[in-house]
Parts: C-alpha cells; sequence; structure tokens
C-alpha cells in the first residue's frame, strides 16, 4: 500500500454566498482529507471554502511524477482566484508545505491575510535537504507513516502517501526555499500555529520566521501536545478556532 | 492596518449597445482596477470587454515567457470579439495598458482612444536600464513605502501582483518604446488624462505623447489629486465622465 489513512483525499468545496472565503491548502504528501474538519468548521460559520487536491496528490504516488511546485503553485493560485471572483475576502490557511504555499502567494498576489499551520521553517532531519541529491540514484523514497501524532483517532481523518518519488521531495523543497525567501515581502496579516512537539519541523525556528515576515500584523499561537500535522490531531479543535477568529478579525477591523 | 485588495482579477463583459469600449489594464495589474469605469459606461448603455491581459491575474510566475506582442495580440482579439457586436470601437487603457491603446491605436481604424496615465516615461531612473539590469535581479518588488492613492478606499478596487519577475519588465520597456515611436501614426480621436501626482510616471510624459500626436481632435486633460491609478482614485468619477462624453460626442 502506498498511502496512509483513512480520510477523503478528494478536494472539496462549499459556498456560503458570504462575503468571506478562505482556501485551504494541504501538505506533503497529504491531501485534502486534513483540511476536511477546518473546512467543515470554517463552513459553520459561514466561510466559503475551497481545498484543492494540488497536482499529483490524493491518487496514487506515481502522479507525482513529472510535477513541479509551479504545478502547485497554479493550481492554488486558480482557486484563489475562484474565491475571490465570488468572495470580497479571501484568506489562505495552509499546513506545512501548505502554509508554505500560502506565504508566497501572499507575497505576491492580494490576499486578505493568511493562517500558516506548521510552517516548515526548519526541518528537524538535518539530512532530509539532501534526499534531492539523491534523485539521480533512488527514484522513490519511504517516508512511513507518521509517528508523532498523539490523537489515536488522528488516522481517521488524514490521508496521505506513504512513498513519494525523490524528485516530488526535491521540488517540495524547492517550493520551501522560495516561500522562505519572500517572506519579507508578505505585507498582509498572518497568524502561525506551530506546536512545541512537532516531530518534523524544529519549533524552535518559528519565531524566526515570525522575524522575517514584512508585515507589523502577525502572531504566534503555540500548542502544546499535537505532532506536525495540528488540523488531525488532539489540540485541533483549538486550531479551528483560533483560524477563525483570525478570519472574523481581520473582516471586522477594516 | 494591512493593506487588504479585493478587487476581482477576472475578465468582464457587459453587452448593451452598438457602441464598445475595449478596456485594457495596467501592469502588473488585471481588470478589476478597470471595472468602476466599465460599470460606469455599461450603466450608460454602452458595451465593454475588458480581457485579462496575458500572465496577469493569476500568479506573477506566468508573466515568464509572456512577451509585449501576446499583450498586443490579446487586446487585438479583445477588439475583434468587440467589432463583431459594435459599430463603434474605442479603446480605453491605463498605465500599460494606456501605451498598448496608444500603439493600437496606430494600427487600427478605431473610433477614438482614451488613455489614462499613459505609460510613456516611468519615473524610475533605472527603468531606461532594464535591458542591461533584468538579468542582474530576476525579481522585482514589493515596492517599499505606501503608493500614492489619494483615495484610500481605493486600494480595494485594485488587484495587482506585489513583484514581478525583471523580463516582463523588459516587455512592458519594449511596449513603451513602440508605443512611443507610434505616436506620429495615430489619426483617431484622442483623449488623454493625467495625474499630476503621479509617483510612477513623469507626468510631462502625457503632455510630450500630446505634443506628438498629429489628429486634429486631441485633448488633453489634468487632474488634480489623483495618484498614478487615476481609474480607481478620488477623482475617478470624473475621469469617467471624461471618457464617456468623449465616447458620447463621437458617436452622435
Amino acid at each position: 500500500m502506498s498511502f496512509a489513512g483513512q480520510g477523503d483525499p478528494a478536494p472539496f468545496e462549499e459556498w456560503h454566498g458570504g462575503d468571506i472565503g478562505c482556501l485551504l491548502l494541504h501538505g506533503f504528501p497529504g491531501s485534502p482529507a486534513e483540511m476536511r474538519e477546518l473546512g467543515a468548521y470554517l463552513g459553520q460559520q459561514g466561510v466559503s471554502v475551497v481545498a484543492p487536491c494540488l497536482p499529483g496528490f490524493g491518487q496514487r504516488p506515481e502522479a507525482l511524477q513529472g510535477r513541479c511546485w509551479e504545478d502547485w503553485l497554479r493550481a492554488a493560485a486558480a482557486d484563489l482566484r475562484r474565491l475571490q471572483e465570488r468572495c470580497a475576502w479571501v484568506f489562505a490557511a495552509g499546513l506545512s508545505m501548505g502554509a508554505a504555499l500560502a506565504l508566497y502567494l501572499a507575497a505576491q498576489v492580494p490576499i486578505a491575510g493568511v493562517a500558516a499551520i506548521a510552517p516548515p521553517e526548519k526541518l528537524r532531519n538535518p539530512l532530509a535537504p539532501l534526499i534531492p541529491l539523491a534523485r539521480y540514484l533512488l527514484r522513490w523514497h519511504e517516508l512511513g507513516p507518521d509517528q508523532d501524532l498523539v490523537d489515536p483517532t488522528a488516522v481517521e481523518r488524514h490521508w496521505y502517501y506513504t512513498r513519494v518519488p525523490t524528485a516530488a521531495i526535491a521540488e517540495m523543497y524547492k517550493l520551501l526555499r522560495v516561500s522562505r525567501r519572500v517572506a519579507p515581502s508578505v505585507c498582509v496579516p498572518v497568524l502561525l500555529i506551530q506546536s512545541r512537539q512537532d516531530g518534523s519541523l524544529r519549533p524552535e525556528a518559528a519565531p524566526n520566521l515570525l522575524n522575517r515576515l514584512g508585515t507589523n500584523d502577525k502572531h504566534l499561537f503555540w500548542l502544546e501536545r499535537s505532532g506536525h500535522n495540528v488540523l488531525v490531531d488532539v489540540e485541533r479543535e483549538r486550531v479551528f478556532e483560533k483560524v477563525y477568529r483570525f478570519i472574523e478579525q481581520h473582516v471586522t477591523d477594516t | 492596518m494591512p493593506i487588504i485588495e479585493r478587487g476581482n482579477p477576472a475578465s468582464f463583459t457587459f453587452p448593451r449597445g452598438p457602441i464598445g469600449c475595449l478596456l485594457l489594464h495596467g501592469f502588473p495589474g488585471a481588470p478589476a482596477e478597470m471595472r468602476p469605469l466599465g460599470e460606469y459606461l455599461a450603466e450608460r448603455g454602452i458595451t465593454v470587454h475588458a480581457p485579462v491581459l496575458p500572465g496577469m491575474g493569476t500568479v506573477p510566475e506566468d508573466l515568464r515567457g509572456v512577451r509585449w506582442s501576446d499583450w498586443v495580440t490579446a487586446a487585438e482579439k479583445g477588439l475583434h470579439l468587440l467589432a463583431a457586436d459594435c459599430t463603434h470601437s474605442f479603446i480605453c487603457g491605463l498605465s500599460m495598458g494606456g501605451a498598448l491603446t496608444l500603439y493600437l491605436a496606430a494600427q487600427h481604424t478605431l473610433a477614438g482612444i482614451a488613455v489614462l496615465a499613459p505609460a510613456i516615461r516611468p519615473r524610475d531612473p533605472l527603468f531606461q536600464w532594464v535591458p542591461l539590469l533584468y538579468w542582474l535581479q530576476p525579481w522585482i518588488g514589493p515596492s517599499k513605502g505606501p503608493d500614492d492613492l489619494a483615495d484610500p478606499q481605493a486600494r480595494a478596487l485594485t488587484w495587482h501582483y506585489q513583484r514581478y519577475p525583471s523580463v516582463a519588465a523588459l516587455q512592458v520597456y519594449r511596449l513603451i518604446h513602440q508605443a512611443r515611436h507610434s505616436l506620429s501614426q495615430i489619426q483617431c480621436p484622442v483623449l488623454i488624462v493625467q495625474g499630476p501626482r503621479d509617483s510612477l510616471l513623469d507626468p510631462e510624459g502625457a503632455r510630450w505623447a500630446y505634443e506628438q500626436i498629429p489628429a486634429a481632435d486631441k485633448t488633453l486633460v489634468w487632474l488634480e489629486r489623483s495618484g498614478h491609478n487615476i481609474a480607481v482614485d478620488a477623482e475617478r468619477e470624473e475621469v469617467f465622465a471624461q471618457v464617456y462624453r468623449l465616447i458620447v460626442r463621437l458617436t452622435l
């Protein structure tokens, strides 16, 4: 089996006719499954949500072959634009690589604000950036299941590949790199959410990202118990609430 | 206070009567900034069409590989679309869209053109070195400091990239060059509207363009308070009225 989790990896969208929209961007090598509960929560509050399944994800790992980070960017931007055609206030919330993508978009195109959830500023594994070098030797990389999740029911809520083409990992690193580089250009409100128990990222690096962001309206919200994928782990309800409050605050403020 | 821009970047068409006006947005913008003008004209029975120019309205990466001639082709396509339903075709362009309008006016038979803050003479002294500098610094932006809009609400009407590839600036450079050389061939009626406080363009460029145009029917209108983007700024209603009056005057 090349995937894990029991969530539904299909893309989803929910339209509520209001003025507020939110783009939901999943992580690597995940799928919209991990964004589904956040989407449902925001939907209940009247926020229209669109969660694209980025090209190559959510099907078979072979679909990732030949995909580049620009494909993911274009897909996200296309859905952002669809939201902007119908909503006056469009935010983006992304998890992990999705957070990097949301920040990158915010540096480039008009967007009302970004909730960057577990943004990959610094990875725990110091050798991880070397994986792309191996792409000429090893075409596939086994990821194995998430080890850091606390909630035993988390598996019901996500869906991700357990093996991916090494080249796709290289593309992910490219995206993380360009996203970090443009952080000083992000001039819209940003909410960062980071767990101290993150098994994939160094949580102590999150304040660095916060400092480098170009905006003055930025906050870092700490979680104490969750693993990397905070949207499916024990403190997810707090994250949903925080993201909604962030959106609400920046719509009424202006 | 966060800068929140919420214009709609999509292209739009409002089919009305037999008089049509093509609306060309600026760089690196989107039809959003032409929408208030489009709605104004459509309310008064004028058919309007505002296409998204290639590479814009999506992500700035899409600008890579776009040439200035692609913008011309896209505008011409819009013009043909308009001509299919209309007996009179006008073009109104803002900033780079203004340069594009001037270029097209030299190539096509038009009922008239209105150029709003046409990109003729950019203020940035480095702009003239773009052909040499573009490969040194692959990306441009975001601009530091606030923009020059007199009406802070106006920002909400626009939609533009915060940064863009320098190769796209090179294409703007080339288009401006073409537009300057087209001026002497423009025979149709021309309206030029320019704000004196424009932070991106030397307003004298508008006067120079006005002087170069040989057409007998030409008008140069100066605004007082607006910044660069006069299609959305404080005096937009006056700009809309000027454009509308030009169209009405020429189609009576």
